[in-house]
């Protein structure tokens, strides 16, 4: 530490004297840290934790269950998406038998589907999600902003971008394209598709494209694996929270862990390389300006550190 | 005690077919309160044989012995440490570091090695060289044999007793570097011990010995009681 007072001292009148020169090392050295910082920022703010994706999929609920096909299937431990890979020769999916594999939960169906409204422009497409917000368990899966939420068949709420196509007030009228009329109850939000044109209604307002249920009863991966083999997928807070081992996923999902392992893996030794050569070329720029000094500082006794300093 | 040995040195500079004898088989040693010139023609050796003495450079085979420590044994650390404690260097011009003071460049050893009150130091180290009232001034504030004089008091500041000066005069005018060399003599007659590299046989004659040098080999010594082998070159 002896040398660093001095080395700084010199450090210091150099960086006054040669403000053109300092302000160009100084930027090589942010930019790469800024852009890192800029990176980071960016990740941790649409990187969701395990609480906050559950709420947003599964409200309040311990998992979201659907049964899209009769055969087995396999999925991701992270999504409720599946994929089929046997013979469909299972008995159909229905809500009464799901119940019964899952003794002592409650079920609350969540649906989606799309519909053509009429908007200020003429016809439009909007997505829909008919789940019932009153509900404790889908608290977090869709704001209600103003207004309330639909509370019958004949009663809807509006993302705002869908009060903007169909020229809706809250209070006022929507009509579908084929002529039924719903009054708008509230201006909803979906936290994840904050520009989406959406309605959202009460299950069975219109016909679905796909179903799910929120279950009250937690389900681990062993049950999830268990229920895959019947053709139903499950979104389970329990998984998210404690993912299973690599050698408990399906041999089929995890070469492509693998592979997103090695993408991080490549763009953090990216960023370590821009780093090492943005900041390289600035120590550089100082560095070679002031060779003399360096050299007559190491020749007067400064070790290396001090130089380095 | 002798301040500095070289014993058998010698300093090959590359390999194979290019391989350059920078110095080849150099002897000598230097005492308390005496100054060595080291002359001769150019490539000779004199720039090698200075940073080897100051351990800026390591040799081939052979010793040099500072204060009877051999440099080789020492650590890049210690070494750096050794330079700090016990060798100064004069170079030709721009010896001081233009962003500091005159006090700060004479004080820039003790500096390094942590010691406290250095500007007191410096600021006596600048009156014994006749610069008092220049501790504030930059080196762009000052003459170049003032700057002679700022590197001289650096060399040996605290209780460094050894001066490595290569061409020392080389950038001023004969007078100013008269004085210089004056200096340097009285410094050494107070009992540092003084390595002068010079082209020069008049600087040479402020000697008390003269070693020449051709080809990396000492081909002559010269004391100070034969004048005139002092003001002839070999």
């Amino acid at each position: 530490m002896n040398g660093w007072r001095a080395a700084l001292r010199i450090a210091w009148r150099e960086a006054r004297k040669s403000r053109g020169r300092t302000a160009l090392v100084v930027a090589l050295i942010l930019v790469p840290v800024a852009a890192l910082t800029f990176a980071a920022v960016v990740y941790d703010s649409t990187t969701l934790t395990p609480d906050e994706d559950s709420a947003r999929r599964m409200g309040t609920a311990q998992a979201l269950v659907s049964w899209p096909y009769r055969g087995p299937v396999i999925q991701q431990p992270a999504r409720d998406f599946a994929i089929p890979v046997g013979n469909a020769e299972g008995q159909d999916p229905s809500e009464d038998r799901l119940k019964a594999l899952l003794p002592g939960t409650d079920l609350v169906p969540v649906e989606r589907s799309g519909v053509n409204i009429r908007t200020t422009a003429g016809v439009g497409r909007a997505g829909v999600r008919m789940l019932d917000l009153t509900n404790p368990l889908t608290a977090g899966m869709i704001t209600v902003l103003e207004g309330r939420a639909a509370a019958s068949g004949t009663e809807i709420t509006l993302s705002r971008k869908a009060m903007t196509r169909t020229g809706a007030r809250l209070g006022g009228t929507v009509t579908t394209e084929d002529g039924r009329t719903f009054t708008v109850v509230g201006v909803i939000e979906e936290p994840d598709r904050l520009d989406n044109t959406t309605l959202v209604a009460l299950p069975g307002t219109f016909d679905h494209a796909d179903r799910s249920w929120l279950v009250t009863t937690p389900i681990d991966w062993a049950k999830v694996k268990e229920l895959n083999k019947l053709g139903i997928a499950v979104l389970s807070r329990t998984v998210l929270h404690t993912p299973p081992a690599a050698a408990d996923l399906y041999p089929q999902f995890t070469d492509s862990n693998e592979l997103g392992a090695d993408i991080l893996v490549l763009i953090a030794g990216l960023a370590v390389l821009e780093m090492s050569l943005l900041a390289g070329s600035a120590l550089a720029v100082g560095a070679r300006r002031r060779k003399r000094d360096l050299a007559l500082v190491s020749a007067i006794g400064g070790a290396p550190a001090t130089s380095a300093a | 005690m002798t301040v500095l040995e070289l014993r058998d040195v010698h300093r090959v500079h590359g390999t194979g077919d290019t391989a350059v004898n920078a110095l080849d088989g150099v002897s000598f040693t230097v005492e308390p309160g005496e100054l060595v010139a080291v002359m001769g023609p150019s490539g000779s050796g004199k720039s090698t044989l200075l940073n080897l003495a100051g351990g800026l450079d390591s040799p081939t085979s052979g010793q040099v012995l500072v204060d009877g420590t051999s440099l080789q044994s020492l650590s890049r650390k210690q070494l750096a440490a050794w330079r700090r404690k016990r060798i100064g260097y004069v170079f030709q011009d721009l010896n001081l570091i233009a962003s500091l003071t005159a006090a700060e460049n004479v004080a820039l050893p003790l500096d390094l090695d942590g010691v406290r009150k250095s500007r007191l130091q410096a600021e006596n180290a600048l009156s014994e060289v006749d610069l008092d009232g220049y501790a504030d001034r930059f080196p762009d504030e000052m003459s170049g044999g003032q700057q002679q004089r700022v590197a001289i008091a650096r060399a040996l500041i605290g209780e460094r007793r050894l001066v490595l000066a290569d061409e020392p005069t080389g950038a001023l005018d004969s007078r100013t570097g008269e004085t210089v060399l004056r200096l340097l003599r009285s410094k050494v007659d107070a009992g540092a011990a003084a390595v002068l590299v010079t082209h020069d046989a008049r600087h040479a004659a402020w000697a008390d010995r003269v070693i020449f040098l051709r080809d990396g080999t000492v081909v002559d010594v010269s004391q100070r009681d034969q004048p005139e082998e002092l003001l002839s070159t070999p």
